[in-house]
């Protein structure tokens, strides 16, 4: 068959098509590698770095969402370099924000040995819930900054850019144009930023309401 | 000429003149797209006195035809521009470890008492905003300070709010000066004087007697290698763009922030011409018709100064020309286009990719690597990004060929290197020197050694994202080889000097601030390593220890180090581990 | 928050027909996502059909049957909704009246004395059984649906140019395009989804996109062209793009020799609508004129896709020829990427026409005059069937007045607010013997019925909807109706027993003996051939299945006339260059031309009383800055809009969004309903209103006293704003 690549991951041979990242690779072969930043629908951009394995011969550890498979590359996934950085990422992110709705997360970082209330203390994303429409409130207490939302209203799907990011560094967050509410950007409040929302931080209003009302 | 604090609302005749004379400025750049933003950004800011309001923005982005909220994204990530209303006066003092070191701490405070408000924050008659920024590349006159555009360094507080700067003592020296040779010595306004000083013979020569691919093999041959701090040999970069399809960038990388870092500074006011000579045999060399010099948006002069040297070089026809093969006498047209351009106050825009979004118009977020710009650069074509002081170095390599430039320096370390030598020193200032001297001659020969009765603390090497030596290592020849085997770097040649009365943990926190404020926040590791690290670190120097620190520290420094996508959070946690190695006692 | 159910069924919208995900808790929707591996939406969804399913759990709901208390006549109809006026009865007591009402005006008058309307918002089943009712068991072709006030347009031209009516190329082509014209459609308002992958196609791929359209649509900051012609003059402008065609040697000559006929004649016709004679009458410059046409001709593949700009004129059906002339000349049809596209509106406004809820054709248009056709129906419908085609919707309401019609069985269809001229459409209704609704909701055209029959929402009920790329999907239910409601095909199964007991044709109730939709569907697609591929295990297997499906093994046909069109060739049709409509004149100096908001659905019935309607709760006015300067008007204040038929009062939104001199009014909004507004002239052909064209004034107003929000600024209401600046 043309261009299938050959490459050994947790010392399995898997053939992939070239192309292929080493994150659908896996996937192919039974071998599972976390993401949180990473939808299949949506431009990868290999933000979060949960899903960076070791790859024989690089410095770094290689995002296994946006590197393509290479022949003959030799891949492990769960090496102590690799679980050492995902779990310090997820102590890390959950000394920065509210996880509480992000079950799969809080279930991985048990699963992993994350230690709980490390880097207490320092800065947190605190936000005011935004409730400035009648379709879906915005809770930026529960942002990791996974990018997806932005992307989605961005060329990946709608094209209409109501959304982009606000400050740097820690400080980053999803913003709006002078910071104003929604009905006076150019959402169409088609919600498909809510529908990609990993965390709970976007949420239709009803489901919203009702929550908070239990 | 007044530019008051105005929130211009359509009714307000003033915001009116405004809107009306941005489209002027919006006119001048022509609607070229979502490249020519951060430079319309800027020139609006200054039309409406120091920020950007609402309709301004909106204007902006209709003609340039990005979306307001990409453009606003913009104004988020650039310290330099402001959506809200800012002082007539913007004080920004730098409070990065060679500021630090003279006294910028109390400068601020000072400061901050006469006028009467808190750093970060604006007076309440709205006249003047005071804020900390970090490093501005003038720590050879630290403590330093921008008022405006306009520098202050050595700063104090009478002279920054009352009268005009101290005037400046440039320090540079050296033995051989082959970047620095014109620095104190031509008039770096003009063309003419450069000329005088046996300027422009380079170009001439690469385009009467040399093929572009001659061109790349003398420069490899030469083993010139950058002067940014990655070391890539220039000469294979140029290669590796070359063998690609056209069309082809060169970029000069003069958004130098690393703190402690100030010889790019003393190269782009002192003699631009040679390093636009050296911009435009690399363009020869690679095929490229467009070229940039990306200048930090805090060195108004140094923007002026390239400016003013491509407008010379324009206009007296140097950007176009026929070259002439000598054994074939096959003539190729060689044509440029230099635009200058400015960065708004990221560290992370110095690097590569990062720099290629921000030219873009966009948030400086680094991109993903491989593939590299010498495949895929700007725009996604073939990109030659090199620093100052390497395009610095193409002439006289040019001039006077590979072999002598190898004679100078080690083998595995070829030429020369400019060191900016600040901190505890005497005489802190840009010292040319082959590489191979010791540091002590560095420090205590060029740099006048530390002050009296004053001992050695530690020296940083490299910069923020460097590494300690101390005075065990004075005697290490500046390679290298040589620094790679004590734990050394040499990277873009920063040495800061640190004597016994300075708080190592201060430092170490300044540090921590430093990369926290500069981390872009794209990728986890760095964008939250950086702040926790920093967090660490400003507890420690104020004598709040914990144990579980020093393994916090070490595992956010293996994450951030394994896992960034850039440089920056790659580098963030060097200069912390290094000190551990030498002085463990500040870790327990 | 976790869903106790989690039910994928298809939103009741629009007709891309996005497959959505309701969650469920305690009996109620709490939210609606998408499958991300799902055609045709992959995951994306519009406002409405991931929030705006709260009317399903609105508490103005039709619950239970009603019987208005006193006896409404002819001539003497008033409007009421309140239980001062209905009395609640039971659905025996209910369908029992409906039947002898009906009954007795057949008996009278002859059964074409009655007229229905099918529901493009109901099911294929639900369909399917209100034709073979009205049909099988009332005994008349009088059955129609709002595709006549909508694409029939572009039904009748499709038909005499291929013999066919669906869109013909698929949704999931869009993402490739090389080439495409979109024009008179909206599409970001009114097909969201699917102009996401038309600008992703642009953005991402590079198509070359041409808009044609008077209004700044989204869709024209997308465009290499935009040709912005005066309304009403489609056919000039796509003439003159023929005429370039063919003076220009690049028409595709081997399609027309092997696929077409008539290409002289056409030709011929051709000679003089120039570019330049089309700029006198469209004001769009000629060399833009040549660009589009070489644009669309230089392609090797290229779409056409279309909207109610085309279709909805006096000369619906001469626009769309235009059109089929164009693709035909250059063989953009029957290849991936091409096409001829009419963008369907309703969720399951395909479904309907699909399902025989046309008054001169069956299931998948087999026609009714076709005797052997006819024969196989009745066999299977136990009755005789009248052999001619019945009226259109819009030929409904002159029956009233000619007396031709005395009773109307409505289903799903609000027409005091879909028909043109309102006031002349409410004479009709008031005039009606007998006026029945199967609804979900009391709207303005049912509060005048005798009899109101509750129905189960698209959430509700187990069925199918057909979406405008011919996919069958599935609808399922989610949470039980409200009270006693229905689904529409029990509550006509019910109906058909009673009244054919009442008639004495007990012998005819075998054929209404269904315990599911699954059986109605069952039955529909063994009676029509490019439905039997499909059936619902299937289509929970692969989702969706687009018609025609003639096996079980087929698979289905993403895009049609690969080989051939149904009447055979394609056929090249001259278009002379004239209108019907009517033009502005001193007196009615504007153009008037009505249609969507992004934010709300046709007559307002489900988004007035959901959330949807916070974010745009009044009816905007869209009018040019210059001629709001020449007025005195700015946005926010009160205008007049009057034509010859009656006036309306709303505020003004000045945005150069429309062209000089024209006005244009979204028909959602009873308390300033567009087509009280509207003409009665029609298409000869389509029988289609012309909402897009007719002459009003305006001038300003003294704002309305009882209307709510009148004190709220308009700008900054909801979402309201100026979409594209002055």
């Amino acid at each position: 068959m043309a261009d299938l690549i050959s490459l050994t991951i947790n010392g399995r041979t898997v053939r992939a098509p070239a192309g292929t990242t080493i994150l659908n690779a896996a996937h192919s072969a039974g071998v599972e590698i976390p993401t949180l930043c990473y939808h299949p629908n949506l431009t990868a951009n290999g933000i979060c770095r949960l899903c960076v394995v070791e790859v024989v011969g690089a410095r770094n550890l290689q995002p296994a969402c946006v590197v393509p498979v290479a022949q003959g590359m030799v891949v492990n996934t769960e090496t102590e370099r690799v679980l050492t950085a995902r779990r310090v990422i997820l102590e890390l992110l959950a000394s920065t924000v509210d996880l509480s709705e992000a079950p799969e997360i809080l279930a991985y970082m048990k699963r992993i040995g994350a230690q709980e209330g490390r880097f207490e203390g320092g800065v947190r994303r605190e936000f005011p819930v935004a409730v400035d429409n009648p379709f879906y409130i915005r809770d930026y207490s529960k942002c990791v900054m996974c990018w997806r939302c932005i992307q989605v209203c961005a060329g990946d799907v709608q094209n209409t850019y109501a959304l982009t990011w606000g400050g740097r560094g820690i400080h980053s967050h999803v913003a709006t144009a002078y910071g104003v509410p929604m009905p006076q950007t150019t959402c169409v409040f088609c919600g498909n930023c809510v529908g990609v929302c990993p965390t709970g931080a976007l949420k239709g209003r009803t489901e919203y309401e009702l929550t908070i009302e239990d | 000429m007044d530019a008051p604090t105005l929130a211009p609302t359509i009714e307000s005749p003033l915001a009116q003149e405004r809107l009306s004379e941005l489209e002027h400025i919006l006119a001048q750049h022509g609607p070229r797209g979502q490249t020519i933003l951060l430079e319309v950004l800027h020139d609006a800011q200054a039309l409406f006195g120091g920020w950007l309001p609402e309709p301004a923005l909106r204007r902006i982005a209709t003609y340039l035809d990005v979306p307001l909220a990409d453009v606003y994204g913009v104004t988020e990530f650039y310290d330099m521009f402001h959506t809200e209303p800012v002082g007539r006066q913007l004080i920004r003092v730098c409070v990065d470890g060679p500021c630090a070191v003279r006294g910028s701490d109390a400068l601020l405070a000072a400061l901050g008492e006469r006028l009467g408000c808190a750093p970060g924050q604006t007076t309440a008659d709205g006249a003047v905003t005071l804020e900390p920024v970090r490093c501005l590349g003038l720590c050879d006159r630290a403590p330093a300070a921008l008022v405006n555009s306009t520098r202050h360094a050595p700063a104090a507080a009478d002279t920054l709010l009352d009268g005009s700067p101290v005037p400046a003592q440039l320090k540079i020296g050296g033995l051989v000066k082959v970047a620095l040779t014109n620095v104190g010595v031509v008039d770096p306004t003009s063309l003419e004087d450069y000329r005088a000083q046996g300027g422009m013979a380079a170009l001439r020569k690469v385009l009467r007697e040399m093929t572009p691919a001659q061109v790349i093999d003398q420069m490899k041959a030469s083993k010139l290698v950058g002067r940014g701090g990655a070391a890539f040999p220039a000469g294979l970069k140029w290669e590796f763009a070359a063998r690609n399809p056209r069309p082809r960038y060169v970029i000069c990388n003069a958004d130098e922030s690393e703190p402690g870092a100030f010889k790019d500074r003393v190269l782009m006011d002192g003699d631009p011409f040679r390093v636009i000579e050296g911009l435009l045999i690399a363009c020869y060399a690679t095929g490229a018709e467009h070229a940039f010099v990306y200048v930090r948006g805090e060195h108004r002069l140094g923007y002026e100064r390239f400016s003013e040297a491509v407008r010379q070089v324009e206009q007296a026809g140097y950007l176009c020309g026929e070259s002439v093969d000598q054994g074939t006498q096959e003539r190729t047209s060689f044509a440029c286009r230099i635009e200058v351009r400015r960065g708004a106050g990221a560290y992370v825009c110095g690097e590569e990719t990062a720099l290629m979004e921000s030219i873009e118009g966009k948030r400086g977020f680094p991109r993903l690597r491989p593939p590299y710009p010498v495949e895929a650069g700007l725009w996604g074509h073939p990109t030659v990004i090199n620093n100052v002081e390497t395009l610095a170095k193409v002439p006289s390599i040019i001039m006077h060929g590979p072999v002598w430039y190898n004679a100078l320096g080690t083998s595995e370390s070829a030429g020369t290197k400019l060191f900016a030598v600040s901190g505890s020193v005497v005489r802190p200032g840009v010292y040319e020197t082959p590489f191979g001297m010791p540091l002590h001659h560095l420090i205590y020969d060029l740099a006048g050694g530390l002050g009296e009765g004053r001992t050695l603390q530690g020296v940083l090497t490299g910069g923020a994202a460097g590494t300690f030596l101390t005075a065990t290592h004075l005697d290490v020849p500046l390679t290298f080889e040589d620094f790679r085997k004590v734990g050394g770097t040499i990277g873009a040649g920063t040495i800061m000097v640190f004597d016994d009365t300075v708080d190592l943990p201060d430092v170490l926190a300044r540090i921590g601030a430093f990369f926290a404020h500069e981390s872009c926040g794209k990728c986890y590791p760095c964008q939250m390593g950086t702040q926790r690290q920093a967090e660490i670190l400003a507890r420690r120097a104020r004598g709040e220890k914990r144990a579980g620190d020093w393994i916090d520290l070490q595992e956010l420094a293996a994450t951030m180090t394994d896992a960034s996508i850039c440089g920056l959070g790659q580098a963030a946690a060097t200069a912390i581990l290094s000190a551990q190695v030498r002085w463990p006692e500040l870790f327990t | 928050m976790q869903a106790e159910s989690i039910i994928r069924s298809t939103c009741p919208f629009c007709g891309v027909g996005c497959r959505v995900d309701l969650h469920v808790r305690g009996g109620r929707i709490f939210r609606a996502d998408a499958p991300f591996d799902v055609a045709p939406n992959y995951g994306r969804l519009c406002v409405k059909g991931r929030f705006g399913w709260d009317f399903v759990g609105h508490p103005t709901r039709l619950a239970y049957p009603l019987v208005r208390r006193t006896l409404q006549t002819p001539g003497h109809r008033t409007p009421a909704s309140g239980p001062e006026d209905w009395r609640q009865v039971s659905w025996d007591e209910a369908l029992a009246t409906v039947a002898d009402r009906l009954l007795s005006l057949a008996d009278r008058f002859g059964a074409d004395s009655i007229t229905a309307n099918a529901c493009a918002k109901a099911t294929n089943e639900d369909n399917y059984l209100l034709q073979k009712y009205i049909r099988g068991v009332i005994g008349t072709n009088n059955v129609d649906h709002c595709a006549r006030l909508c694409h029939a347009g572009s039904v009748a031209g499709l038909q005499l140019a291929l013999g066919s009516s669906a869109m013909s190329n698929s949704i999931a082509e869009m993402s490739d395009l090389e080439c495409f014209m979109v024009t008179g459609s909206n599409t970001t308002e009114t097909h969201p989804v699917i102009s996401t992958f038309l600008k992703q196609a642009v953005e991402r791929k590079g198509a070359r996109l041409i808009v044609a359209d008077p209004r700044q649509t989204e869709m024209t900051q997308f465009a290499a062209l935009w040709l912005r012609h005066r309304p009403g003059t489609d056919t000039a402008l796509f003439n003159a793009m023929a005429n370039v065609i063919v003076s220009e040697g690049l028409a595709n000559q081997a399609f027309i020799a092997a696929r077409t006929e008539g290409y002289h004649a056409y030709v011929a016709d051709l000679a003089g609508k120039t570019p330049e004679w089309a700029e006198q009458i469209t004001g769009v410059p000629a060399a833009d004129i040549r660009a589009a046409a070489r644009m669309y001709a230089g392609a090797k593949a290229a779409a056409i896709y279309w909207g109610m700009g085309i279709s909805q004129s006096t000369h619906g059906s001469d626009n769309t020829l235009t059109l089929t002339n164009l693709a035909l000349l250059c063989g953009h049809v029957g290849r991936p990427g091409t096409g001829l596209n009419p963008l369907r509106g309703q969720n399951n406004v395909q479904g309907c026409s699909d399902s025989g809820g046309s008054p001169g054709v069956y299931t998948a248009y087999q026609p009714l005059t076709d005797p052997a056709v006819r024969a196989k129906f009745e066999a299977a419908w136990g009755a005789t069937l009248p052999d001619k085609p019945g009226l259109t919707t819009t030929e409904f309401v002159d029956g009233v007045f000619t007396g031709r019609v005395k009773g109307w069985y409505l289903m799903g269809e609000n027409p005091l607010m879909s028909e043109p001229h309102q006031a002349h459409a409410r004479e009709a209704v008031e005039q009606l013997e007998f006026l029945v609704s199967q609804d979900i909701f009391f709207n303005e055209t049912n509060i005048y019925a005798d009899v109101i029959l509750p129905a189960a929402s698209f959430a509700e009920q187990e069925g199918t909807f057909t979406n405008t790329d011919r996919r069958v999907q599935r609808v399922a239910v989610a949470v039980p109706p409200p009270g006693e409601a229905r689904p529409d095909w029990q509550i006509l199964t019910d109906l058909a027993h009673v009244t054919l007991k009442k008639m004495g044709r007990p012998e005819a109730a075998a054929s209404w003996s269904y315990t599911s939709a699954s059986d109605v569907w069952e039955e529909m697609r063994r009676l029509t051939p490019d439905f039997w591929g499909i059936d619902y295990e299937r289509l929970a297997r692969e989702h969706g299945v687009h018609w025609p499906c003639p096996a079980p093994d087929h698979p289905g046909t993403p895009y049609l006339f690969e080989q051939e069109f149904p009447r055979g060739r394609g056929k090249f049709w001259p278009v002379a260059w004239k209108t019907d409509s009517e033009l502005p004149d001193d007196e009615y100096p504007f153009v008037l031309s009505t249609g969507r908001v992004l934010y709300h659905w046709h007559g307002g019935t489900m988004t007035r009383v959901s959330s949807l309607d916070a974010i745009w709760p009044e009816c905007t006015v869209e009018l040019h800055p210059k001629d709001a300067e020449r007025l005195a008007v700015a946005s926010g204040d009160w205008v007049e809009v009057s034509s010859r038929r009656g006036s309306i009062t709303a505020r003004a939104l000045v945005t150069g969004r429309s062209p000089r001199g024209l006005v244009f009014v979204p028909f959602h909004f009873a308390e300033a309903a567009a087509n009280v507004l509207t003409d009665v002239r029609l298409d000869a052909r389509a029988k289609i209103p012309d909402y897009k064209v007719c002459a009003v004034r305006l001038s300003r107003a003294e704002p309305p006293q009882d209307r709510p929000g009148a004190d709220v600024p308009l700008i900054g209401r909801g979402a309201i704003k100026d979409p594209v600046g002055q």
